[in-house]
């Protein structure tokens, strides 16, 4: 059979060749169904164009954000797991930079021996993902639910509210390839953590309890200044 | 037995290229006008695609492709790409913050930091795209088995696709919308196969997407 096709084919279709190959494509489409993502969120943050509080803020990351990972089992989807407190960290260091005259990184919500008016204390209360085949869908889906607290310089509350983010990804854009579900699940994460950013930025001063703090500073209340 | 299978597989080479160089493409472009435009060398535009909406949300590669095209040729007009913009009036243009109207236009543009970074940026006009391409039908059956005898495959396969995509075009200066410019796009694709596959494929998301950019570029360099 192999002569009538021509020599340079004969080795292909050697019998033991072609069971070991269909073997081997058998298990890597088994493989590639259900084999999940691991992802390591890497990436920048952009500078938020807004107009700086004349404040001076400490930034405290507690462990559970900066160390944070989710690990879900998905039912035929293999195991998916997001390294997201590395770039958690990043962005609220960027955004928060952005938003005041002065964002210090500091490792209590109480911190001694450094002047500041508050310290900003973000937290995560909930992160989930849905994938298409879950919702009968096209998109990668990611959501993100924040605390965020503020305090005074004594270690008062002055405000507590939620952050929620939101973001998705369209399988569409990422083909057929065998880490299609990775790089679409990163970019939906990077695009909630966006979202976060983009929030917190546009929506700290119209936070009721913020509002009313900022108002009632002994310093007439902060004109926002230009970056 | 070398050289007829040689011929044999080139032959089927020329007609796999000539069919997928091929298609079978409907276009339908459109054009409202709302005010007169033109755009001088150091002004650009930035196509953006809308993600507010899952059902109307653009493909990443339709949007690339506009943009693409736009940029391209003697006649191209300066583009910046999504991403850069984008990143650039970080946090006014995500998903949920973009502006959705004309009227939510002045407080981006009324803001110094901002009116001074779309100056930098030369940005004139922002192209917001919305729509998809769909499959509207299939049919046909093709059967393909591997043996140590060979593989082949056998049967007919056809299916429809269907392009819709609506452009507003935003003129930053004026803080107004300027016009659309639609384009649909619609195609039927088959493959035939005996022993060898051969795909006819009707390009519909390209056929959209030059039709589009070529239309945007005349709204937007036609002074009128």
């Amino acid at each position: 059979m192999s002569r009538r096709i021509g020599h340079s084919f004969a080795p292909l279709l050697d019998p033991l060749f072609m069971r070991h190959c269909i073997t081997a494509l058998f298990v890597v489409l088994t493989l590639s169904a259900c084999v999940g993502a691991n992802v390591q969120m890497q990436g920048d943050i952009p500078t938020p164009m807004v107009n700086r509080l004349p404040l001076r803020v400490g930034l405290y990351l507690e462990p559970a954000l900066v160390q944070y990972v989710f690990e879900e089992k998905i039912k035929d989807h293999g195991d998916w797991r997001l390294e997201v407190g590395p770039m958690q960290a990043k962005l609220f260091q960027q955004v928060a930079s952005a938003m005041f005259i002065e964002a210090i990184k500091v490792d209590s919500p109480t911190p001694v021996g450094i002047e500041l008016d508050a310290v900003l204390a973000p937290s995560i209360a909930d992160f989930q993902i849905a994938i298409p085949s879950q919702t009968r869908s096209e998109f990668y889906e990611v959501w993100i639910k924040y605390t965020m607290r503020l305090y005074d310089t004594h270690g008062a509350l002055i405000a507590e509210w939620p952050l929620t983010a939101y973001g998705k990804a369209n399988q569409g854009d990422f083909g057929f390839m065998d880490n299609s579900d990775t790089l679409a699940i990163r970019q939906a994460t990077m695009t909630a953590l966006r979202d976060a950013g983009a929030f917190l930025a546009l929506r700290f001063t119209t936070v009721p309890e913020v509002r009313n703090w900022l108002n009632s500073r002994t310093t007439p209340a902060p004109q926002e200044v230009p970056q | 037995m070398k050289a007829p299978l040689h011929r044999a597989l080139t032959c089927l080479s020329l007609i796999a290229i000539a069919a997928l160089s091929s298609g079978c493409v409907t276009t339908t472009v459109q054009e409202i006008r709302q005010a007169s435009t033109g755009i001088s060398a150091n002004e650009s535009v930035v196509v953006l695609g809308r993600h507010n909406n899952a059902a109307d949300e653009s493909e990443d590669d339709f949007i690339a492709c506009v943009s693409n095209n736009l940029g391209d040729g003697k006649n191209g007009v300066g583009v910046i790409p999504e991403a850069q913009f984008v990143d650039a009036m970080f946090p006014w243009f995500e998903p949920r913050t973009a502006p959705l109207n004309t009227s939510d236009l002045p407080e981006i543009v009324n803001q110094p930091i901002l009116a001074d970074k779309l100056h930098s940026i030369g940005v004139r006009y922002v192209i917001w795209i919305e729509g998809n391409t769909h499959r509207t039908a299939q049919g046909g059956m093709m059967s393909c088995s591997v043996s140590v005898a060979g593989a082949g495959c056998f049967g007919f396969l056809s299916w429809e696709n269907d392009s819709s995509y609506e452009a507003s075009i935003w003129d930053i200066k004026s803080g107004t919308s300027v016009g659309k410019v639609s384009s649909d796009a619609n195609g039927t694709s088959f493959m035939p196969a005996v022993v060898v596959p051969i795909p006819f494929i009707a390009r519909v998301q390209t056929g959209a997407c030059n039709s589009m950019a070529s239309q945007l570029r005349t709204f937007i360099t036609k002074e009128s």
